[in-house]
């Protein structure tokens, strides 16, 4: 897989427009993609493919980054849940 | 992974202790994998301040974005490709029930059934649609139907069940009672007569 540094920060850079980073990020799932072509038919292939690489962009470009929790939520959130 | 924290500082084993289950949560135990947020981790719990809790909260959130974002688009592209090859499949049989009629002569399909209903109403000519038994039908090309007609019986009965009727080889073979090979013996020879007539007719 691609290494991307930071996925929230590409993906609110996509999201504003950075053709760059939208490709990068639709590149880390390049292998995931090639896998799932494995679900059709070879002649298929092709077409399906055009599909997933849609859905990753439309996924890519309409994600919220903003219900990400930051460490001491995810901890209160934790311990919210903790059986006594 | 527990022992090596609680090696670090005091504060930290007591925040472990305070929070036994946190080290069990699968996003936390991928986010301390990597050095880097390991380190931010146990300088915010080690020598807390505004700005290490802060950069703990910022580099989960990031990790926690990533293994959300991962986690999801991994989900979808996995669902759509099923759904695609499952639309395809359908697609496919429907495509059977159209272009091979029912044993009753009706296509299973009702708006088609009255499509050619109507069509015999309006005394449609019939006479120029192909039978499948009749290779003289097939094709509106002088020469090439001449070609069929000169092939051997058994070469034309191979043909007819071939491409007419979709059948396999092993089906052929059956119905003729001989070998499978000799089907497909038959049928290659059949083709390449077929084409040396068309050669020399286009000549």
């Amino acid at each position: 897989m691609v290494e991307v540094a930071d996925v929230q920060d590409y993906i609110k850079e996509a999201q504003a427009g950075d053709r760059q980073k939208l490709a990068l990020l639709a590149e880390k799932f390049e292998p995931k993609v090639r896998k799932c072509l494995l679900q059709t038919t070879p002649q298929e292939r092709d077409d399906l493919r055009q599909e997933l690489m849609l859905k990753v962009i439309e996924l890519t470009l309409s994600f919220d980054t903003r219900n990400v929790p930051t460490f001491e939520e995810f901890k209160d959130h934790l311990h919210a849940n903790e059986p006594r | 992974m527990i022992e090596q924290l609680k090696d670090e500082c005091s504060c930290m084993q007591a925040f472990l202790d305070d929070h036994p289950q946190i080290l069990e949560h699968r996003i936390f135990q991928g986010f301390l994998k990597d050095p880097h947020y390991y380190r931010i981790f146990v300088h915010a719990i080690c020598s807390p301040s505004l700005q290490t809790i802060e950069d703990l909260n910022e580099a989960f959130k990031s990790h926690y974005a990533n293994v959300q974002f991962t986690q999801y688009l991994s989900k979808t592209l996995h669902w759509t490709s099923i759904n695609y090859d499952r639309k395809r499949r359908n697609l496919d049989q429907k495509q059977i029930l159209l272009d091979k009629p029912w044993e009753d002569g009706t296509t299973g399909n009702p708006l088609l059934d009255e499509f050619s209903l109507s069509r015999n109403d309006e005394k449609v000519n019939l006479e120029f649609v192909a039978e499948t038994n009749d290779l003289s039908s097939w094709s509106s090309d002088i020469t090439l139907t001449k070609a069929l007609l000169r092939l051997t019986s058994r070469q034309r009965t191979i043909i007819i069940e071939h491409y007419g009727n979709g059948r396999k080889n092993s089906e052929i073979a059956r119905l003729l009672n001989i070998s499978q090979q000799a089907v497909s013996r038959t049928h290659l020879h059949a083709l390449k007569r077929l084409r040396s007539m068309l050669e020399k007719e286009g000549d």
